[in-house]
């Protein structure tokens, strides 16, 4: 039977932020009688994470998720319900328990800037009090998995950013932790180089079994880690299950791409035409509502087709589309 | 518990000798201008004191000791850590996370973490020699007991001085940003004394030695080991006790503003600052 390894339940979590006027009256206004507002970040969240899952946690900005992220690393508490990880509150029981998972933020590096990247990895040795065999299993891992060996001796302050998330990513495993927490371990680099972080990411959840839960605002590089997804709004879950179900619970969505020998598109029942180049003309339609051998029919009376090209609608479309109904809701 | 204290600050050690040998001109630099530095500081009080032989109640060897007092406190303060000196941008800066994502008690962290023991030792043997010289001058009997006396003197010296800019740099907790420099005009306000604080009103002199206590970083003890200026067994117990109520009122304003930091965590992380020794 599978282990729950992160629980969370009725979690609630708000912060209170000081309104200020633009007006210099109103500033004087505010300093006599300051104004507030509360923002809720989330409202009675239920979560439960097994032992060797993936979860891509996602959602517009503000829905949460750091806010999560900060909860679990114990850098903050709730204000009401519970939050359990590894079988420890991450406030309480902090020293023991972050000794047994590692946090990556994106836009924060844990190494000594001034100082070669080894340096830091002989830091968290001792920091973390890491037996020799762990050490150097671990790090051996970590530095092939992600390629350190061209930087290992350089200050970090000379890092690319790539090179960079790389050396982070590479010291939250030395000591192999039990649960991975990325807080868009992703943002700001190339295609390449996301590339390889999200194949070892994927690798050390596959094959080492480690717990990661990841968020990020790129969908495709979610979808690529073929985890489970929980997309946060307004601090609530929305959806909790895997991409396949995320598609067929909005449908599936479609893009149909017509060459033709007009330059002008076609009008088709069912499909949404999104833009035309020379006689190639791009439709997106829902595939349940209107199946494609109809378009296709409608299509070949209206024009006559040189080609034809389906494809699933790329999937921050398909996320977008979500978000902007949730913005209208 | 000391052996994992110990074992830290044996990692910072290693970082501060990485820093430190990068190159053989970079360690001579960095030795030369830190000792002329200090002693450039120490130098305007001790020609004072040697044109008209005293200043005040106090003959140049006490002078010199009061600074070589001075010197040795601010040198170890500084080989401990740069926590106390950068608390409020740590907290103003959401940088705290970083030390509550380490398995290790918060205490240990800032007492270890920027522990520079190759930067401030040239400082330190200055120090110590010049205090070794004035004793020697003075004809101090050097007990244990008086070695003792100053040993905890000297600790709570730096106590005080800690405690002084934890409870300001708290601030940083309730106010970010406004307070995000708290701190370092905290250390500006209680810098070291190079003059003995005697001829100074009686007013100015509780002030110097209450609300912002630079007079307890050197001058008050080192008048209390010496028995200058009619100063009584009794005097040598101030500072002790001035930081263990300076301590547990720092000890109080950490735990509050932690308490509040759990609760409203940072919004405005920036990397100015973090792990720059």
């Amino acid at each position: 039977m599978a282990t729950a390894v992160v629980e969370l339940r009725g979690v609630h979590k708000s912060f209170e932020r000081r309104l200020r006027s633009g007006t210099f009256t109103g500033l004087l206004r505010d300093l006599a009688r300051p104004r507030r507002e509360t923002v809720t970040a989330l409202r009675g969240i239920d979560l439960s994470v097994e032992a060797g899952e993936m979860v891509a946690y996602a959602g517009p900005n503000g829905a949460g998720k750091s806010t999560t992220i900060k909860l679990l690393a114990g850098l903050l508490a709730p204000d009401a319900g519970t939050v359990r990880s590894l079988g420890a509150d991450p406030v309480r029981d902090r020293v023991r328990y972050v000794g047994k998972i590692s946090v990556v933020f994106g836009q924060r590096t844990e190494l000594w800037w001034d100082h070669p990247v080894a340096a830091t990895f002989a830091w968290r040795r001792a920091v973390w009090n890491i037996p020799d065999a762990v050490y150097e299993r671990s790090l051996a891992f970590a530095r092939d998995l992600l390629g350190l060996d061209l930087f290992w001796s350089a200050p970090a302050r000379e890092l690319s950013l790539g090179q960079r998330m790389r050396a982070d990513l590479a010291l939250a495993l030395v000591g192999e932790p039990q649960i991975l927490f990325l807080d868009e371990p992703t943002i700001g680099l190339d295609v390449l180089v996301k590339r390889e972080v999200l194949e070892a990411i994927r690798t050390l959840n596959r094959d080492r079994g480690v717990t990661v839960m990841i968020t990020s605002h790129d969908m495709p590089d979610l979808e690529q880690l073929r985890a489970r997804i929980v997309i946060l709004n307004k601090g609530a879950i929305a959806f909790d299950g895997s991409f396949e179900d995320l598609r067929r619970r909005l449908g599936d969505r479609r893009r149909l791409v017509l060459a033709t020998d007009s330059a002008l598109a076609p009008t088709l029942a069912g499909a949404t035409h999104l833009g035309s180049e020379g006689g190639r003309h791009e439709y997106a339609f829902d595939a349940t509502a209107t199946p494609i051998p109809q378009l296709l029919a409608a299509a070949s009376v209206r024009t006559r087709l040189m080609d034809v090209e389906t494809h699933r609608a790329p999937i921050e479309d398909v996320i977008a589309d979500l978000y902007r109904d949730w913005r209208g809701a | 518990m000391a052996a994992e204290t110990m074992r830290l600050l044996g990692a910072g050690a290693r970082l501060n000798a990485i820093r430190i040998l990068r190159t053989r001109e970079q360690a001579i630099a960095h030795t030369a201008t830190d000792f002329i530095w200090h002693s450039g500081e120490m130098l305007a009080p001790i020609l004072v004191a040697l044109r008209f032989g005293h200043i005040g109640p106090w003959p140049l060897a006490a002078v010199v000791f009061m600074l070589a007092y001075g010197a040795v406190v601010s040198s170890l303060l500084d080989a401990a850590g740069d926590s106390p000196w950068h608390l409020s941008q740590r907290i103003g800066r959401g940088q705290l996370d970083h030390y509550l994502v380490q398995p290790q008690p918060l205490w240990r962290i800032m007492l270890t973490e920027g522990f520079t023991p190759f930067d401030f030792w040239p400082v330190l043997t200055l120090g110590l020699v010049l205090m070794a010289w004035s004793v020697a001058q003075l004809h101090v009997t050097v007990s244990p007991g008086w070695l003792g006396l100053l040993g905890i003197n000297l600790l709570a010296s730096m106590a005080v001085q800690t405690a002084f800019l934890y409870s300001w740099g708290c601030l940083a907790f309730w106010a970010p940003r406004g307070a995000e420099e708290v701190s370092s005009a905290a250390s500006g306000l209680i810098g070291k004394v190079s003059f003995p604080l005697d001829p100074v009103p009686r007013a100015l002199r509780v002030v110097l030695i209450s609300a912002v206590p630079s007079g307890l970083l050197s001058w008050l003890p080192s008048r209390a080991l010496l028995h200058v200026a009619g100063a009584g067994p009794i005097d040598a117990w101030i500072t002790p006790l001035a930081a263990i109520v300076l301590g547990a009122l720092a000890l109080f304003l950490f735990r509050l503003g932690l308490r509040e930091y759990r609760r409203t965590g940072s919004r405005r992380y920036t990397d100015h600052g973090h792990r720059r020794r």
